[in-house]
């Protein structure tokens, strides 16, 4: 097995295990994105929604343990390649010329680390009490309320007021201001890196390449805007009670 | 033309450095680069000062020797130029212009802007060759390659060496240039034989070296005086995943 952890700790490796977990991290957001914008068909479908979600009973947990992997490894293998990065140019230039002036890519490290603080904010904010976060999740969405059980025995089954909590959680501006900007950030985030997997893993070409480019930064906009979309139209009244 | 040069001295590999500050008077704007810096340095000469130390061999742009990072970019923000070809017409009267050698881990500062790039024959050493059968040469066309394949080829092997890319790279990588050497043989059919051992032998000698790693920045490609392609890139790490599942031992 020397092969492979040689290979898993090579520059190439780690950027493969990047893309391969960030792959199935963008699969993740796209998906929870087009569940969450059920929020516009009301309350029921979104309830409905969420409900079943947390009746999926175990395989929840098998999705959050792939989940929680993917972003280990890609925090992970994102550390150590930036630390390497750094190591390899000890002595900085002290005039810097950008031939190729791309925010998208320069604001990587800046708009993952945002995100990952972004991460600890959604799960206090709107997550089912999974870590015990029932404080913190009532310090900044007043009114939540978690799953209640109905029915018992082999029936029984979790009934979840989503639509609510989110209506409570939205109002509060700070927290959807930050909600904004950290969508911005994935979105900056998609629109670099899913264009960028392809390229280490090898599966590119110059004839798809700037279509490949193209789809990348419009999938970034699409989940930048459609999960804004949520938190202001909470502000603006759009979704209520 | 007179301008202010702002310029990194250093001694020698273990000495600390700085920036010192020269003035170049009365250049024409027909001079080239490198021949500013000639003039500058007969100046420092006649003072009994110690010359600026910079390389240069061809200085037609071909053999990749010559280069620092002019102005915050490797071989000065001219496209498709190595530094020797470009010419002090694109500067203006009274600029400033800051020199500095090619900063990465792997390329030792020997003395100012003179660096060591023995990393990148190490480099090609690993792998950047190909076998032949040793006798009589053999008939032209006895091996028929498409010529989209010979083109690509022949764009990675446009590779001067310079260290251009690896001067650019915000992380110091030095992919391109070890993805236009593996690219270069792995395309064509003469570099078959080796292909997978080579680009797992060429990679591991990269690591070893202590470059960085591709962010696709594209900077690289950008700076790079021959216009190599970024693709060169995606075909290394194509057939590096590849060799994984090759290779036997």
């Amino acid at each position: 097995m020397g092969w492979l952890s040689k290979f898993l700790n090579s520059n190439i490796g780690l950027k493969v295990l990047m893309a391969l977990s960030g792959m199935m991290m963008l699969g993740f957001v796209v998906v929870h994105m087009t569940g969450n914008l059920q929020v516009f068909l009301g309350a029921h479908a979104l309830d409905r929604y969420g409900s079943f979600l947390q009746n999926i009973g175990e395989l929840l947990w098998v999705a959050r343990l792939g989940l929680v992997s993917a972003l280990t490894i890609h925090v992970l293998s994102a550390t150590i390649l930036t630390l390497r990065s750094w190591g390899a140019r000890p002595v900085a230039y002290r005039s810097k010329y950008w031939f190729a002036p791309s925010l998208l890519s320069r604001t990587m490290l800046y708009g993952g680390v945002a995100i990952g603080l972004f991460l600890v904010l959604h799960l206090l904010h709107l997550s089912p009490s999974i870590f015990g976060l029932d404080h913190g999740i009532a310090a900044i969405t007043p009114g939540y309320e978690h799953c209640k059980t109905v029915g018992d025995g082999l029936s029984a089954s979790l009934e979840c007021g989503v639509y609510a909590n989110v209506v409570h959680g939205f109002s509060v501006v700070w927290v959807s201001a930050l909600y904004i900007v950290a969508m911005i950030f994935l979105g900056m985030h998609i629109g670099h890196g899913a264009w960028s997997m392809f390229r280490t893993l090898g599966l590119d070409n110059p004839r798809y390449d700037r279509l490949a480019q193209g789809a990348a930064v419009s999938i970034g906009a699409l989940v930048a805007v459609g999960n804004s979309l949520i938190p202001i139209s909470v502000l603006v009244g759009l979704v209520h009670l | 033309m007179n301008l202010t040069l702002k310029v990194w001295r250093q001694n020698g590999p273990t000495d600390k450095g700085q920036f010192k500050t020269y003035e170049a008077r009365d250049i024409s704007s027909d001079a080239s680069f490198l021949e500013m810096l000639d003039i500058v340095n007969e100046g420092l000469e006649s003072k009994g000062e110690e010359p600026i130390g910079f390389e240069s061999d061809c200085r037609e742009g071909i053999c990749g020797v010559c280069g620092m990072v002019v102005n915050g970019a490797a071989h000065h923000s001219t496209p498709r130029a190595t530094l020797c070809q470009v010419h002090m017409r694109e500067f203006k009267d009274g600029d400033t212009v800051t020199l500095e050698p090619f900063r990465s881990k792997a390329f030792p500062v020997l003395k100012d802007l003179i660096v060591d790039r023995s990393a990148f024959d190490r480099v090609i050493t690993a792998g950047g060759y190909i076998s032949v059968r040793a006798g009589s040469a053999p008939d032209a066309h006895v091996t028929p390659i498409p010529k989209v394949l010979s083109d690509r080829s022949m764009d990675a092997a446009a590779c001067i060496g310079c260290g251009a890319c690896v001067a650019a790279c915000p992380n110091a990588a030095a992919m391109l240039f070890t993805g236009a050497k593996v690219t270069h043989l792995n395309l064509l059919p003469q570099g078959q034989p080796e292909r997978y051992k080579r680009v797992q032998a060429m990679v591991e000698q990269l690591e070893h070296e202590g470059f960085g790693h591709c962010s696709n920045h594209q900077e690289c490609v950008r700076a790079c005086p021959k216009g190599v392609p970024l693709d060169v890139i995606s075909l290394m790490n194509r057939d590096f995943i590849g060799a994984q599942f090759k290779l036997r031992s």
